[in-house]
């Protein structure tokens, strides 16, 4: 009872081989695994050389100790009295009795050299020395029937259009206490104003913060009722951020000189 | 871009699993395999989900460096954004946009505590909890 693995050749292995292929003979009770042992080609007791695949639910932690319980494919050979299955220098794979009367063969020869592979997709192929096949159990992973995994559910709406950028334009004069206007000098700046996307604006000046205003449309100077009541030369900074995107702001900055 | 087998449950694994079952979602680049590593699904940077058989012509002796260059099954969802694939507690298995639009789904929230198993034979099946077959590709050797 000797486990091999992948390949059944006929020609001579190093010995020990160490990917440990089958030489030439399974002996009853061999076994052939495909390379990462999913597969088991296993010439039984009874004379049926029988490829099977693992078990999955039976699989335990250790999967070496995987039980081969489903049969894909076997010789039907069984009762014959097979006791080696020969992988042969012309080509055939051969199973013969212990007084070598053969009772199954793949009737590949005519191909001198060729060896037996045990794949991993779940195929026993016979392939010629140099990689070419000419026989299979055609026991490879296919479609069985409809696929039931899984509803297409379609690509994504696409992502809302990026917020408006922020524009606001702020303006507004500087008047002394007798009604006599007053120079402005700061930054950020133009003429007229507006603020073209909803926007909510804070004022902050020299007495700390002050009430924010809303807007949803455009501003106009003397809309900013809140402005505070400023020292001559002090500066106040306003801070406008959009409602739609809060990673949007404009800040300004006016300095006050009265006359 | 981290590597699982078998299974993808909604919660309640050990940290960490002796197993190495993956646990809530696959991320783009994670990958399940089958216990035996024939088998692999992974969730593409192009959204798509996929699954690959390893392929025996490229297979070294050491079978983890194995190449996967074909695929048996996808989800059809290239280009749709899906960054996240979720198993929910609720039983569905949803793939997931950045922004938590939902592109691809097995429909099976009325089965709390389901899984995705990713076989040794290649059926990637959506197991209830007492081992009912909710959803397959029905793509395995046979």
């Amino acid at each position: 009872m000797a486990i091999f693995f992948r390949d059944f050749v006929s020609g001579a292995l190093p010995n020990p081989d160490p990917y440990h292929r089958a030489p030439g003979v399974l002996r009853t009770n061999d076994i052939l695994l495909s390379a990462t042992r999913a597969f088991s080609l296993k010439l039984q007791a009874d004379g049926n050389l029988v490829l099977s695949a693992i078990e999955d639910s039976t699989l335990p932690p250790d999967i070496t100790q995987g039980q081969y319980t489903r049969a894909l494919w076997a010789t039907g050979s069984q009762g014959r009295g097979a006791t080696q299955c020969r992988m042969q220098a012309d080509g055939n794979v051969v199973l013969y009795t212990n007084s070598n009367v053969a009772v199954w063969a793949s009737n590949t020869n005519g191909h001198p050299g060729a060896f037996l592979r045990c794949q991993d997709d779940g195929n026993i192929v016979i392939q010629s020395a140099d990689g070419v096949p000419f026989w299979a159990s055609q026991t490879n992973v296919q479609a069985h029937g409809k696929s039931t995994m899984g509803v297409a559910l379609g690509p994504p709406p696409p992502p809302p259009p990026p917020p408006p950028a922020l524009q606001a334009d702020i303006d507004f004069g500087a008047y002394s206490a007798n009604g006599t206007p007053g120079t402005v000098s700061g930054s950020g700046f133009t003429n007229p104003c507006k603020v073209s996307t909803p926007a909510v604006g804070f004022l902050h000046g020299p007495g700390g913060p002050y009430a924010p205003f809303t807007s949803t449309g455009d501003i106009t100077t003397g809309v900013l009722l809140n402005t505070p009541v400023v020292n001559n030369g002090q500066t106040i900074n306003i801070t406008v951020t959009s409602t739609i995107d809060p990673n949007q702001t404009l800040t300004f900055s006016k300095t006050y000189n009265m006359p | 871009m981290a590597e699982y087998f078998r299974d993808l449950v909604s919660g309640g694994l050990p940290n960490p699993d002796p197993y190495h079952r993956a646990q809530g979602h696959l991320n783009v680049g994670d990958i399940l395999f089958s216990a035996t590593r024939n088998f692999k699904l992974t969730l593409q940077a192009d959204g798509n989900l996929v699954q690959y058989v390893i392929d025996d012509s490229t297979l070294p002796p050491d079978i983890t460096q194995g190449q996967y260059p074909q695929a048996i099954w996808s989800s059809g969802t290239k280009g749709w954004g899906a960054v996240r694939l979720t198993m929910q507690a609720d039983g569905d298995l949803v793939l997931y946009t950045a922004g938590n639009a939902p592109v691809w789904h097995t429909d099976t929230q009325a089965f709390p505590g389901a899984f995705l198993r990713c076989q040794d034979d290649g059926n990637l099946v959506l197991l209830a909890t007492d081992g009912r077959v909710l959803s397959a590709t029905n793509i395995y050797a046979s």
